[in-house]
């Protein structure tokens, strides 16, 4: 395989070549960024992390109240806050422009997602029920209930971490918010699994699990909107 | 069509060593900063973009949007992070965006109604690069960008896969199968690659 390293003479002669845009383009944009300037003050990285974690600190302490003094909730909260920061850090160090540790931001991203459904997985398999079932009209209710409870949760935390880095990342604004769509979405289900006695199969799975999927969808649209300069 | 010497390519860090100088200047607020900084770059964003459209009004269009968009996004610039693949990264959306646009939109029409000519505007001004030009004009869209951007605006492999959204291996690959059809198109005007 011919290695891109590989200079020809041509190409560096067609470099050489590079055409020059006309004046008039750096004369309006100079109008347009003084005229932009009195009013648009930039966000500072810290201003963005910091509203970051408050949004998403409270988004969980909004919607997880109902699991307030429940044996499981300070591990929960431990967990989904801890994901959290570490999500918003990724987003801190990893999302924007002219990073070159993109790449390295979206591994730790997968890896955090990968460690929460394990440790999930590890602690409910002992308790998972899939063949017990709900009386019908129960069942329904509580589907619903912990299904709105979870998208609430998640939806917020993912605003949490999409909206303070709108136009932080031109690279790969939809894989990054899809990534971050799912931890929203983990974390969401943590907090409904903290207030939610039910084992059975069908309404974990519906009720608690598919606002992970759903909501890794919905980041990967809103990063796609909101992610790039 | 006017053209600039530009440094040579190579490592990114060639041209641009001064470019992230004035771009960390420009994000902490020294607006004298940007004059210098778009001098620097927008030749090669333009010869990236003047590729991608084929049209230099939309070329040039798009190099506004781009640098209005850098203002825009300045304060999340990382000090010392390499300049150009984010600002051609930038370009390339901006130019997706348009595409988009432009296919719900129905085609503009000249003033007697009949399709524009669409012939591509290129950057070459002698014989040489205007062969070039051509031969790197047939190419697949995805070879002619991933040879434009490693070999003639000088990013990295690295860099070039993270402004086209993909791997190194697929960079690599696109650009040596370009690589092998250009040589054979380069054979018709005589050349050697």
């Amino acid at each position: 395989m011919v290695e891109p390293s590989d200079d020809s003479p041509l190409f560096r002669h067609l470099a050489d070549q590079a055409p020059v845009v006309d004046d008039r383009v750096l004369r309006a944009l100079e109008a347009e960024i003084g005229a932009a300037a009195e009013t648009a003050r930039p966000w500072s990285r810290r201003s963005r992390l910091l509203t970051s974690l408050l949004l998403g600190a409270l988004a969980l302490g909004l919607t997880s109240l109902g699991a307030m003094g429940t044996p499981a909730a300070p591990l929960v909260f431990g967990a989904v806050l801890g994901s959290l920061a570490l999500g918003a850090l990724v987003v801190a160090l990893a999302a924007p422009g002219g990073a070159r540790g993109n790449r390295k931001g979206r591994r730790l991203l997968v890896a955090d997602i990968v460690a929460l459904s394990v440790t999930y997985l590890a602690f409910g398999i002992t308790g998972f029920e899939p063949l017990a079932s709900l009386g019908h009209a129960e069942a329904s209710a509580q589907l619903w209930r912990c299904g709105l409870h979870g998208a609430l949760s998640g939806g917020l935390c993912l605003i949490a971490l999409l909206w303070p880095w709108r136009r932080t990342d031109p690279f790969s604004p939809a894989l990054l918010g899809a990534l971050l769509g799912a931890l929203s979405g983990l974390a969401g289900m943590l907090s409904v699994d903290a207030g939610c006695a039910s084992s059975e199969g069908f309404h974990v799975l519906l009720g608690h699990g598919l606002g992970v999927l759903v909501l890794g969808l919905v980041g990967m649209a809103l990063g796609r909107r909101w992610l790039p300069p | 069509m006017a053209t600039s010497p530009l440094p040579s390519p190579g490592p990114s860090a060639v041209g641009p060593a001064s470019a992230e100088d004035f771009m960390a200047r420009y994000a902490a607020g020294e607006a004298a900063a940007f004059a210098p900084l778009y001098r620097l770059l927008s030749p090669r964003l333009f010869g990236y973009l003047l590729r991608l459209t084929r049209d230099r009004h939309q070329a040039e269009d798009l190099v506004q949007v781009t640098f209005s968009k850098v203002h825009q996004a300045r304060s999340a610039y990382f000090t010392g992070s390499p300049v150009l693949p984010w600002l051609l990264a930038i370009g390339r959306r901006s130019f997706l965006d348009l595409k988009r646009r432009q296919k719900v939109r129905p085609e503009d029409l000249t003033g007697d109604g009949s399709v524009p000519d669409k012939t591509p505007e290129l950057g070459g001004t002698d014989d040489l690069a205007r062969e070039l030009e051509l031969a790197l004009d047939r190419l697949p869209t995805a070879y002619a960008e991933a040879i434009q951007l490693t070999k003639v605006t000088g990013l990295s492999v690295a860099e070039a896969a993270e402004v086209l959204g993909t791997t190194q291996s697929a960079v690599k690959l696109r650009v040596h199968r370009g690589y092998h059809i250009l040589r054979k198109e380069l054979e018709a005007f005589g050349r050697a690659l």
